[in-house]
């Protein structure tokens, strides 16, 4: 394969990445296009991969792509061979940069939580080896600011926080459960 | 001395975990810098980190059967070499198995580390070679040792950091699978 035939392959990569990118409504000065190499020494399985940050346009493209991968084969095994290598893949990384989310606060309420503690569940707690009443509550009933004293334990749909005697469980602006000793 | 009672905890684990981690980069480097399909396939190998008494430090994934007989071989080439013959480094190769304790595709290859010129530790790897030139690639049926590849007590395969030509030639004739033993 010639270097111009590599450019051209990288060049068609490109057209798709862009074009995902366009029908994702991504603006233009929001686009970015990297090219990524993937060789190895001939005759190994692994590639390392090597970023195509110089123009592969004339026959000298593949020496400087040779040469790129030996520098990177370097700096990852600590040593080179000098043996001829294959191109096992060709990638394009077409990046659409979108705006960060804004992290949501929640709503704040009061350190008392005696409003929404919904009953009491009997516990076997294997640290104190001995059976406590736990103090029950959901999750999404918390506010920001709600202090909940252990014994409890905070229930969701996908997990459940255990505050075990002794400790207390704090509610941050993020809704964030922080639990310290008392 | 009991360095236990000297270090902290926490110390102690970091400098466990740095020769953990040492063991396990070589073995991914082996793995993945390979020409030969026993290795990056099947990880027909073992490797480690051991001190000045050939005492295992830190073990790297790879096969734990091969595990235990590394730090005779490495006693025993050693020995046979003389620890006053060894220069900073240099990569000795074993293939002899009342030495390495298995077949001779076994090779063992150890590098002597060393700190303010004396011998600090070693580096050691057990690790299956396609071919030795035995009487078959794979033989089950040999009836004495000279039928089952070249073998070699302690050679040094890189002496002062410069592989060894004259012995990669050597390799490179007495196989059947050249691109796989010798890779280049």
């Amino acid at each position: 394969m010639t270097a111009a035939e590599l450019d051209g392959r990288y060049r068609a990569l490109e057209t798709r990445g862009t074009e995902l990118l366009d029908r994702e409504g991504i603006a233009k000065d929001r686009q970015s296009l990297n090219r990524i190499a993937e060789l190895r020494y001939t005759g190994q399985e692994h590639t390392v991969t090597v970023p195509i940050d110089f123009a592969l346009g004339d026959e000298a493209g593949m020496k400087v792509l040779f040469e790129a991968f030996e520098r990177e084969y370097k700096s990852v095994y600590g040593y080179t061979l000098g043996s001829p290598a294959d191109i096992v893949n060709l990638r394009v990384k077409a990046v659409g940069e979108i705006r960060k989310p804004a992290i949501r606060e929640i709503e704040a309420g009061t350190e008392d939580t005696s409003g929404v503690r919904h009953g009491e569940r009997m516990v076997y707690d294997f640290m104190a080896l001995e059976w406590q009443d736990f103090g029950l509550y959901a999750r999404d009933a918390l506010k920001a600011k709600n202090v909940v004293p252990g014994p409890a334990l905070i229930e969701e749909r996908t997990t459940t926080t255990i505050v075990r005697a002794g400790q207390i469980c704090t509610v941050d602006r993020l809704g964030n459960l922080i639990i310290t000793s008392k | 001395m009991n360095l236990a009672n000297q270090l902290d905890p926490i110390t102690v684990k970091v400098i466990r975990s740095y020769f953990s981690s040492t063991a396990n980069q070589m073995s991914t480097a082996l793995m993945r810098a390979s020409f030969s399909p026993i290795i990056y396939e099947v990880r027909d190998f073992s490797l480690g980190v051991y001190n000045a008494d050939a005492e295992l430090i830190a073990e790297g994934k790879g096969l734990p059967v091969f595990m235990g007989t590394l730090t005779f071989s490495i006693c025993a080439v050693m020995d046979y070499v003389g620890k006053e013959n060894v220069k900073d480094g240099d990569v000795l190769l074993c293939t002899y198995p009342y030495w390495t304790g298995a077949h001779s595709q076994d090779a063992v290859t150890i590098r002597p580390i060393f700190v303010d010129g004396k011998i600090f530790g070693y580096t050691a790897a057990k690790a299956h070679w396609m071919d030795l030139g035995a009487k078959d690639i794979y033989g089950t049926d040999t009836t004495d040792i000279w039928q089952e590849g070249l073998q070699l007590r302690g050679v040094k395969i890189v002496k002062e950091g410069v592989l060894d030509h004259e012995l990669t030639e050597i390799l490179r004739a007495n196989t059947r699978l050249p691109d796989a033993v010798i890779g280049i």
